[in-house]
């Protein structure tokens, strides 16, 4: 045992490992454990020390020792199987039947060894045996009763020897499975891509006989498909170079004998059921073209014919109304897409029975909606809540091709009367209508001339429309199916006009306690009727900070209207987050409150936090950044509380300690928070809105504290070596020299030769630069260091001539620009001229002035 | 005894002793029961095979020992990110499986199985273009190209906004 173990690593660790070396070493494990099975523990052991120990590109090497175990395993149990049936069958005994019954005895290792092929003569043996899967083609059919026959055969041998074959199987599978299982770790994770391959074709051959746990296989092929990101069907089919190496899968397949064979079909005959498409899949890439111009191929090399059950359109097997479940979970884009795919799709998509749409909070032009509404007909449903772009015009196409409205969602939108009435009067089956919140307050009557005629209408939601709350509680006849009114207000609106309000509704309670049956109406009124009057909810609650009253609300309303958008579409959790509430935002998560529902500006309730407290406090109770700004604004926070000593306002300190804001200076800044501060902070800037100003202007603070910090500059040299062109580009429309005068643009800083706002004479944006001034009756050169750049303070180097030696400056300046920056050669010589020409005038009217 | 287990019978002939509590999550087995009344016979159920009725059993039991606090009236939220860890683990299953566990939720009336597992599918689709979707799901184009260009003609306005 001892020297199969040493044998087993000199074969994996030598390198190139053949598959004669292979085929022996399996031979020899199979031989002694079927002499004493309690051997395999030994080998196992051996196993999973080579596995552990092996390099990565050793990996695959082990596994096909472990392979090839497996098979002799399949070819033992075979020919006890055919023996069993020879002897059953006929009583004569064939020639095969010859073989020592002992299963362990040597006779039966020729048998092994008779094998049509060794991998390097490969496929040209496979030719001797007429049942081998050669790459002749029209083997297919000749399969088909030989499997039928295998079968029957199969099922035969079963019943006298199930136990037996069984025993020996198990004896093998389960110390080699927990090989894998052990390794699992290692194999998936080093084996180098290149022998991935040939890893997916050996799994590929694994569940096609069955070997191991199904499941386990699966997982791997699919994490190697994953991680690799390689389509499954070109590894399968082939295309593999022989080249490569001597042990592709197809040698190995090759190699099996005609009674592996035989036992490959009876492995499948036992799992009919099974479908070598299902193994593979959600990665598996089910494409008929390829599937149907390779099965021939396929059929050969790998999968038996009858394997290939051809894999059907999964859609086809469930009934409409679970085709019609799932899509409607799709947005409408992927309904348009989907409706691309086929003709079946397109009619369900577009079919009459698609109802609703929402368009909840979703950036939708109108010209989409129009185009929308005009596709989807027979809507019934449709909501639009707080669609910052839904408009009239939107509006008026609603009304004039969907008439089979029942529900309209339409709060938050800026639209007008007419529109609305319009829409309402082409609506015959309104059933309910909800407008709250509309900035455009109207108050017209036809609106509801219109509305009260609609006969179906059960609920109706005016929320925040004062006006129409009033002419509401005017009216003096409702449609008797109105059941629920909602004429609450989340702005105060009515806080002036309370007792008006009050009045309204008690008359109209009295009027109509008859049809309606629940109303949500404001805060503070105190009427007792026969109607349901809910005047409070989470939200409200929320905004007054009231944490008991918000626990109640929560366990007695059960979710209904914790996640109900109020005024500017925002949650309870918005108010929360962006009134200071810390204590509430725990009992609204707890109590099932949604972060990811954006108010009307498109907000999340992270994005609105007050303080980094409120933020920090959101990330902590599992709430989640979605969109990228969320992203980059939650990786700032931990650095805003990291440098919050230095933030915080000297009467918060304790008075006792001196405050110097120098040491409060963070000492190790690193590179990295500079550049989430910066991207957060260029992001605020592409908004709209700034959605936290305390914790905008908190990293504004420390990034143009880090930026101070020079020696956070003199460390970071990658900032030294920012290009000219990032510099220009930030400095070219923004910078103190700029000077505007009469539609031409000057720049006057030092550096700047023709004082144009150029790139290529901006003595800002530019690493080489000569400047060429006047200085006291002087000329000085000067030209910055290019190393030095990072440091202004000390980058210019400088010579200062006098004037009378024009020839000299001029030689100087020519040299100079020559070497250091030929392109600014004529601009420095020309600004050089004029310098000397006005310091001559200067001389000659001072030579003038002394003399009168 | 015999109340609080349930026999349930696969379309393979394959019995399956169940707790009555777990087996009730199916609301067609339910209404069974409460039509056969106190009987110890197997409950049939012709359209679902053992395998399959083995992963709902296991997905019922499992919801069973640990309800997740389902709100009730969820209905109008069509997410598709809100499924819970176990139920994405459990529908992680090839495509047959998945479309024959829809097709048993479907039957059995298990209402969560059948949300988690049309939400899984939709899940596949989502954000892919339809030659993907194609892939995927093996279906044929059965357009003639005339009518793709036309439906594509319709459309476009949509596709550059998804990308």
């Amino acid at each position: 045992m001892s020297t199969w173990r040493n044998d087993m690593f000199a074969a994996v660790q030598g390198g190139k490992i053949s598959m004669s070396t292979v085929k022996e070493l399996a031979d020899r494990v199979v031989q002694d454990v079927l002499h004493k099975p309690s051997h395999i523990k030994y080998y196992v052991g051996y196993l999973n020390e080579i596995t552990r120990s092996c390099k990565s590109n050793q990996n695959i090497s082990v596994l096909y020792i472990i392979d090839a175990i497996i098979r002799a395993v399949h070819k033992i149990i075979d020919s006890i199987a055919m023996k069993q049936q020879h002897k059953s069958s006929s009583s004569s005994s064939h020639t095969k039947g010859s073989i020592s019954p002992t299963l362990a005895s040597p006779s039966s290792s020729p048998l092994l060894e008779s094998s049509p092929s060794s991998p390097t003569t490969g496929s040209s043996s496979s030719s001797s045996s007429s049942s081998s899967p050669s790459s002749s083609t029209p083997s297919s059919p000749i399969k088909k009763p030989i499997n039928d026959h295998n079968h029957k055969h199969h099922h035969h041998r079963q019943e006298n020897n199930h136990s037996s074959t069984n025993d020996i199987l198990q004896i093998f599978y389960n110390p080699l499975q927990s090989v894998l299982e052990n390794n699992e770790k290692k194999i998936l994770e080093t084996t180098p891509e290149d022998h991935c391959k040939k890893l997916i074709k050996l799994l590929n051959v694994w569940i096609v006989r069955n070997d191991f746990d199904i499941l386990l296989i699966k997982r791997w092929t699919n994490r190697i498909v994953d991680d690799l990101n390689i389509n499954i069907d070109d590894v399968l089919t082939g295309k593999e170079d022989k080249s490569s190496s001597s042990m592709t899968t197809t040698t190995i397949t090759t190699t099996t004998t005609s009674s592996m064979q035989n036992d490959k079909k009876r492995k499948i005959g036992d799992h009919h059921n099974f479908d070598i498409n299902s193994v593979l899949d959600p990665n598996y890439k089910h494409h008929k073209g390829s599937l149907a111009s390779s099965s021939d191929h396929l059929a050969t090399t790998m999968v038996p014919a009858s394997l290939l059950v051809n894999h059907s359109n999964q859609f086809e097997i469930l009934p409409n109304e679970m085709v019609y479940t799932i899509i409607s979970y799709l947005d409408f884009l992927d309904l348009i897409r989907v409706s691309f795919v086929s003709r079946s799709f397109y009619n369900f998509v577009f079919s009459h029975v698609w109802k609703k749409l929402s368009f909840e909070n979703q950036v939708i032009s109108s010209f989409h909606l129009r185009k929308i509404v005009h596709t989807f007909s027979y809507v019934t449903h449709i909501n639009l809540a707080f669609c910052l772009y839904v408009d009239n015009e939107a509006i008026l196409t609603l009304s004039k091709y969907c008439h089979q409205l029942e529900t309209i969602i339409l709060s938050g939108c800026k639209i007008d009367q007419d529109p609305l009435v319009e829409l309402v009067s082409q609506s015959p089956f309104l059933k309910y209508l909800n407008i709250s919140q509309n900035p455009s307050s109207f108050s017209s009557k036809t609106l509801f001339r219109h509305l009260f005629k609609r006969i179906y209408l059960r609920k109706l939601n005016i929320s925040c429309c004062h006006s129409l709350i009033f002419l509401l509680l005017q009216a003096k006849k409702i449609p008797k199916s109105l059941k629920s009114i909602n004429i609450d207000c989340y702005c105060g609106h009515f806080n002036s006009n309370l007792f008006q309000y009050k009045f309204g509704l008690e008359t109209f309670l009295e009027k109509h306690k008859s049809t309606v049956k629940k109303m949500r109406i404001i805060e503070k009124i105190d009427i007792i009727s026969s109607v349901t009057l809910i005047d409070t909810n989470i939200w409200k609650k929320t905004l007054i900070g009231d944490e008991l009253f918000t626990k109640n609300l929560i366990l007695t309303e059960k979710h209904s209207s914790i996640n109900e958008r109020c005024l500017l579409g925002q949650t309870p959790l918005h108010v929360a987050s962006s009134n200071g509430k810390i204590s509430l935002i725990d009992i609204l998560l707890e109590g099932g409150a949604n972060y990811k529902i954006l108010d009307l500006y498109g907000q999340s309730p992270l994005m609105v936090s007050k303080t980094i407290f409120i933020a920090q406090k959101l990330l902590e109770k599992g709430v989640r950044a979605i969109t990228e700004f969320e992203k980059s604004f939650s990786n700032v926070i931990p650095i805003i509380v990291k440098y919050f000593n230095f933030l915080r306002p000297v009467h918060m300190l304790n008075k006792s300690t001196e405050y110097h804001p120098t040491e409060a200076i963070p000492q190790d800044p690193l590179e990295e928070e500079l550049l989430i501060l910066l991207e957060y902070v260029s992001k605020v800037y592409k908004l709209s809105r700034i959605s936290s100003p305390e914790i905008f202007q908190q990293s504004q603070i420390i990034l143009s504290l880090l930026l101070k910090n020079m020696d956070f500059f003199k460390l970071n040299t990658a900032y030294r070596k920012m290009s000219q062109d990032l510099i220009w580009s930030i400095i070219k429309k923004n910078n103190a020299f700029r000077m505007e005068r009469a539609g031409v643009v000057f720049s006057s800083e030092p550096g700047n030769l023709r004082n144009m706002n150029s790139p290529k004479y901006s003595g800002l944006a530019r690493s080489k630069v000569v400047d060429v001034a006047a200085k006291d009756g002087k000329i000085v050169v000067s030209s910055k260091v290019v190393k030095k750049t990072a440091s202004p303070a000390t980058a210019n180097k400088t010579t200062t001539f006098n004037t009378v030696n024009y020839r000299r400056t001029a030689r100087f300046v020519k040299n100079l620009t020559s070497q250091y920056a030929p392109e600014l050669r004529a601009a420095a010589l020309g600004r050089l001229h004029r310098l000397q020409a006005v310091a001559k005038n200067q001389k000659a009217a001072a030579k003038k002035a002394t003399k009168n | 005894m015999s109340m609080s287990t349930v026999k349930l019978e696969s379309s393979d002939e394959k019995i399956y002793e169940v707790e009555r509590d777990i087996a009730c999550m199916s609301v067609t087995i339910k209404n069974m029961l409460e039509d056969i009344g106190d009987s110890d016979a197997p409950i049939p159920l012709p359209n679902v095979t053992s395998t399959i009725l083995e992963k709902v059993l296991e997905y019922c039991k499992h919801h069973h020992e640990h309800p997740s606090p389902q709100p009730e009236d969820k209905k109008d939220e069509k997410r598709l990110d809100d499924i819970p860890p176990y139920d994405r683990d459990f529908c992680k299953v090839d495509q047959p499986t998945l479309f024959e566990l829809i097709l048993a939720a479907n039957y059995l009336d298990i209402k969560a199985l059948l949300d988690v597992t049309c939400k899984t599918v939709a899940n596949m689709i989502r954000g892919k273009t339809p030659e993907e979707i194609r892939k995927i799901f093996n279906i044929k184009n059965d357009f003639t190209p005339d009518e793709e260009e036309q439906i594509r003609k319709e459309n476009e306005w949509c596709e550059d906004k998804g990308n």
